[in-house]
């Protein structure tokens, strides 16, 4: 399940259940981003060990985005036997700053910045 | 005795059933209190899940609403320091290059700064260097304050031909200037917009020549040298100093090209005639072999060009009269700036405004310079040193030279005319007999 434009790109891998965001993230309003919301739950509902979110090569996410982001983390709480990984770089600022807010809503998720 | 009565009220057996059914009645009843408080306590424990996961909703929600704001204030923060970077480049892009380039050249670059390689960056550009002859003997017999005039008013003249043929200037020094043509921006036509520049730097001497005539200060010259080559440029310096500026022995060859000029002269390389021969007018071309290149270099001279730039510099109008009496000269061969020790004795048997046939003692190189002193006739020597550079050797006789002046002060001047007026008289005068 990928879903591939020219200014984003989402690759789902199941076998590694692992879902790698990369580009700029600039979709308008939950409409837009429900695409990227399904490969997301849908990954989720998979109900893996572990399941990495990998955000290193995104470079910009905007606050719909966000929103989009959380709704996948808070569907993912319900499975309390996975344990979500969020990957991220220092490259953008912006992900050190609002990916440790989602441990907000998942105490347990894994945050990696590298 | 009196009748015995019936019995009054309910008998005894209907009171009993009357108590088993009441009893009947508050065991049910009391079941269904406990139902009812069982019911009530569900319906307290639902209520109370629902409130608990109404409040989970609402702290999600308010957690994702503050998640967003704050990743909106992230935002913004990335995107002001961004426009606070972009700011300080295009500070730097206008304070670097501002002064240098012209207007479209810095709204280019900050429109593209990926086309910008301020690192360093070998490219391919055309050099052009420019160098006023005289200036230095010049200056020596004008106050400070009429030198720096003269040299401001000749360098915002030439700065402005410059900028308009989108040269890049990469060094002012005195009356000397170094332009690149390809850097920091390339284009297709940079070996033609220099030379066309070229042209009409040559062109505007002249203007500035008329304007000077006026103010009675005497004639100055440029060469220019040009020369297409690989070259590094970029920013070179301290953190504390640093300039756009330009390394690569392709400078140091347009150097040597433009020390082969005389006055008014352009001369380009085979690499840049190879750019603009098909739109070039070439007057001449020479062999020369500068010091530290192995092959011998042909230059062209240009005379002027077709096309968009369609430029032409004027015809010298240069007659060379034969002198009656030949006319002594001393001189020494100039060796870069400096003058040699030597002093060599000749005769000058042919004369012109800036040219003159000179018989020399000592054979001299092409393209060598002089500084020379004229005797006059009785012997004395006349005030003032000319600067002149050797254009040819004659091909019958080694000692016999043209040389080109490239600085002639007032006194020599005065005295040269003379010589010449002198020559036209007696011209006149044989054709009159």
């Amino acid at each position: 399940m990928d879903i591939i434009h020219d200014d984003y790109q989402v690759h789902y891998d199941a076998a590694t259940a692992t879902v790698v965001c990369q580009g700029s993230f600039r979709l308008r309003g939950t409409e837009e981003y429900a695409p990227i919301l399904q490969v997301l739950t849908a990954a989720a509902d998979a109900q893996p060990a572990t399941l990495t979110l990998d955000l290193r090569t995104l470079q910009f996410l905007n606050s719909s985005g966000i929103n989009t982001l959380a709704k996948f983390v808070l569907h993912a709480r319900q499975y309390q036997a996975t344990q979500v990984v969020m990957k991220g770089s220092h490259l953008f600022p912006w992900q050190e700053k609002s990916l440790k807010n989602f441990q907000r809503l998942l105490p347990g998720l894994h945050l990696e910045i590298e | 005795m009196p009748a015995a009565q019936p019995p009054r009220g309910p008998s005894r057996q209907a009171l009993l059933a009357e108590v088993q059914a009441l009893r009947q009645r508050v065991a049910t009843l009391e079941q269904e209190k406990r139902d009812l408080e069982v019911m009530l306590e569900m319906a307290t424990d639902h209520a109370d899940d629902l409130s608990e996961s109404l409040q989970q909703e609402r702290d999600d929600l308010e957690t994702m609403l503050e998640m967003t704001t704050d990743h909106a204030d992230a935002l913004e923060a990335d995107l002001q320091s961004q426009a606070e970077a972009l700011a300080r480049r295009s500070q730097f892009i206008r304070e670097t290059f501002g002064r240098y380039v012209s207007e479209d050249v810095v709204a280019q670059l900050l429109d593209a700064p990926e086309g910008l390689e301020l690192g360093g960056a070998k490219r391919k550009v055309t050099i052009l260097m420019s160098d006023v002859r005289g200036f230095t003997a010049l200056a020596e017999c004008l106050e400070p304050q009429e030198v720096m005039t003269f040299l401001n008013r000749y360098l915002e003249a030439m700065v402005d031909v410059i900028l308009s043929y989108r040269g890049t200037i990469i060094e002012i020094l005195g009356d000397g200037l170094l332009v690149l043509f390809g850097a920091p921006l390339t284009r297709d036509d940079d070996a033609e917009r220099a030379v066309a520049c070229a042209l009409a730097m040559q062109l505007r001497m002249e203007d500035t020549n008329a304007l000077h005539r006026q103010a009675g200060v005497p004639d100055i010259e440029m060469g220019i040298g040009i020369h297409t080559g690989e070259v590094v440029v970029g920013h070179i310096g301290s953190q504390q100093r640093t300039k756009y500026g330009v390394v690569g022995s392709a400078v140091n060859l347009t150097g040597r090209i433009e020390s082969y000029t005389t006055g008014g002269q352009i001369l380009i390389s085979p690499t840049t005639y190879a750019e603009t021969a098909a739109v070039l007018m070439v007057s001449h071309q020479m062999t020369v072999t500068p010091k530290g290149v192995a092959a011998p270099l042909t230059l062209y001279a240009v005379s002027g060009m077709r096309g968009i730039h369609a430029l032409t510099l004027p015809t010298p109008t240069e007659t060379l009269v034969s002198l009656p009496q030949a006319l002594d000269v001393r001189y020494t061969v100039l060796e870069g700036k400096f003058a040699g020790s030597t002093l060599y004795g000749g005769r000058v048997v042919k004369l012109a405004t800036r040219m003159a046939e000179l018989h020399v003692d000592q054979p001299v190189a092409a393209f060598s310079n002089l500084k020379l002193r004229f005797l006059r006739p009785t012997g004395e020597v006349v005030p003032g040193e000319l600067f002149a550079k050797v254009v040819e050797i004659l091909p019958e006789d080694a000692s016999r030279v043209m040389v080109r002046f490239t600085s002639v002060p007032e006194a020599a001047r005065t005295f040269l005319d003379t010589m010449r007026g002198y020559e036209y008289h007696v011209i006149n005068r044989a054709e009159q007999v």
